[in-house]
């Protein structure tokens, strides 16, 4: 890791302060190194060790620019020192980090990461069985919350545990008419899911339900939800499952998988807006609605900004890659990287001598496109020369970046 | 048949469009519309290095159908089309719909230019065809 970003250059600074002086064997605490690095400018690099891993930090005017430990980069690293209690062994020598990684102020830096280390764990350690119910049955719908949900620690990737109270008490009618309403409105819940699953006493998989509405769905569960879904469900219950499939998953993703849901799906009906308006663009756009139509069996919610987006698995990786503007090779990835370097570095010289002819002696980016696919060409804020080959709507973000969206 | 020159008229109606030019497939500058401080020789440069690299983005197998420059100020949106190209100098605030709507209605009658351009008797066709330095014809007026 620490090689794809390093180059030759021998990091330069200013005469280090004496609050970033490091006496040979002297280890420093690494917040304190960071808030003393405020003050301080000049161009610093640190080893930074800790049990079973070490890493290097990179400060410039004062500010953290890039850190790596492990298999981590960026703020990650940052993180991860932090938490590990990883101290500042010695200046570091050798190369000077390619690009920067991280743009925070050390204060805002070190908030970040307290927030971080302060968090609570997500993933925990379920019992096999669950508690049992504080209350006998018959209560209130209200008493019946299961305290599994209510204290329910989610697993990584968003979802409530799929553990489930041994059994379900009984719902009053009201709960019942409740949860039919709610169940109209567009909420889904598994209450045949989770019904089943108790009476298996295996975890459900499938629809989990919304976080908002986890603490009431376990206690509204009618009695005759009791069963196995093939068994009595009617077609309306057993809808759930099934048809708003995508609804539920789109909603009971964390949000930051919702968002980027909707932004993916945006990005889709942004680009086809934007393409739309070519004469010959119509045709890639013609030719790829079929493929977003064919996407996930469930079918796309109302709004076309949350639609599922297309598999990339069948979609070609975006190359890309990086050299100096000497023609270096830094970074690559992605097939055919050597000839987009070739072609990078070529775009490139005559971008820039249009761009002096055109009387602009500035750094100029380059976008070519066609049938759904472009080339970036851009000029990094450390002088390299990035390059980007795949599709459209992936390099979007890169486009947005240098001004060319 | 005389070629519509004030086609690219169209384009510099367009709020925020500095000028426009109009390129062959090979790259020759055919007609342009830019102000005064551009040249035609650095035109006729930019021209032949726009198909310069359209023909290399094509060898990293890709279908250029637009290409475009960002340089601080300005911006050149080049629309490419079979009888060739329209590159349009434009500022940040131009609005792109309306760039592209114009963009559009030039591309449509841009083979019917080229070939009218092509086909103009020798003198007028070599004053509008021929390299800069040999063109006695003014530029597009504006």
């Amino acid at each position: 890791m620490s090689n794809r970003f390093m180059n030759n250059t021998a990091s330069r600074g200013a005469a280090t302060p004496a609050a970033l002086e490091m006496s040979a064997g002297v280890q420093r605490d690494l917040a304190d190194l960071i808030r003393h690095a405020a003050r301080s400018g000049g161009r610093h690099a640190y080893r930074v060790v800790a049990p079973g891993a070490t890493g290097h930090i990179f400060f410039d005017t004062g500010r953290v620019i890039h850190a790596e430990f492990g298999e981590d980069c960026g703020l990650r690293a940052v993180n991860e020192m932090l938490r590990s209690g990883a101290v500042a062994s010695e200046r570091a020598s050798g190369g000077w980090p390619a690009q920067a990684t991280l743009h925070l102020s050390p204060e805002l830096l070190l908030s970040l990461t307290e927030r971080d280390m302060s968090r609570v764990v997500r993933k925990v350690d379920l019992p096999l069985e669950p508690p049992p119910l504080p209350e006998p049955f018959g209560g209130e719908p209200a008493e019946l919350v299961a305290p599994v949900h209510r204290a329910a620690v989610y697993s990584p990737d968003g979802y409530p545990p799929a553990v489930y109270p041994s059994a379900v008490p009984p719902a009053s009618p009201q709960a019942a008419a409740a949860r039919s309403s709610s169940r109209d409105s567009g909420i889904v819940h598994t209450g045949a899911t989770r019904a089943a699953a108790a009476a298996s006493k295996r975890p459900a998989s499938g629809i989990m339900p919304k976080l908002g509405s986890a603490a009431v769905a376990p206690a509204s569960a009618p009695a005759s939800d009791i069963v196995p879904p093939a068994a009595k469900a009617p077609p309306a219950a057993s809808a759930p499952s099934t048809s708003p499939n995508s609804s539920a998953l789109a909603k009971a993703r964390p949000s930051a998988g919702s968002a980027a849901l909707s932004t993916r799906g945006q990005r889709s009906s942004a680009a086809a807006i934007v393409r739309a308006r070519e004469p010959r663009a119509r045709a890639s756009v013609a030719a790829r609605a079929p493929r977003v139509a064919a996407a996930p069996s469930a079918p796309a919610p109302a709004p076309p900004s949350i639609s599922p987006v297309p598999p990339r698995a069948d979609s070609q990786p975006t190359t890309m890659v990086r050299i100096t503007p000497r023609g270096e090779l830094l970074a690559a990835r992605g097939k055919n990287a050597e000839q987009v370097a070739e072609a990078a570095a070529f775009i490139h010289g005559l971008a820039t001598a249009i761009a002096a002819d055109l009387g602009r002696r500035a750094r100029a980016n380059v976008h070519l496109s066609g049938n759904g696919m472009s080339l970036l060409v851009a000029r990094s804020e450390v002088n390299d020369i990035a390059a980007a080959l795949g599709a459209t709507d992936r390099v979007s973000s890169l486009l947005k970046k240098v001004g060319l969206e | 048949m005389k070629p519509n020159l004030d086609i690219l008229q169209l384009v510099q109606d367009v709020d925020w469009v500095v000028g426009s030019f109009i390129a062959s497939p090979n790259g020759e500058l055919l007609v342009y519309s830019m102000p005064s401080e551009f040249g035609e020789d650095e035109l006729a440069r930019t021209a032949s290095r726009l198909t310069s690299i359209v023909r290399c983005a094509e060898l990293c197998g890709l279908g250029v159908e637009q290409c475009d420059f960002s340089f601080s100020r300005y911006q050149l949106v080049v629309s490419r089309c079979a009888a060739g190209m329209l590159a349009v100098l434009v500022e940040a605030p131009v609005s792109r719909r309306a760039l592209s709507m114009a963009t559009r209605l030039v591309l449509r009658e841009l083979p019917e230019l080229v070939t009218a351009l092509s086909n103009r008797a020798p003198p007028a066709s070599a004053a509008l065809q021929k390299r800069p330095a040999e063109r006695a014809a003014s530029p597009v007026p504006r």
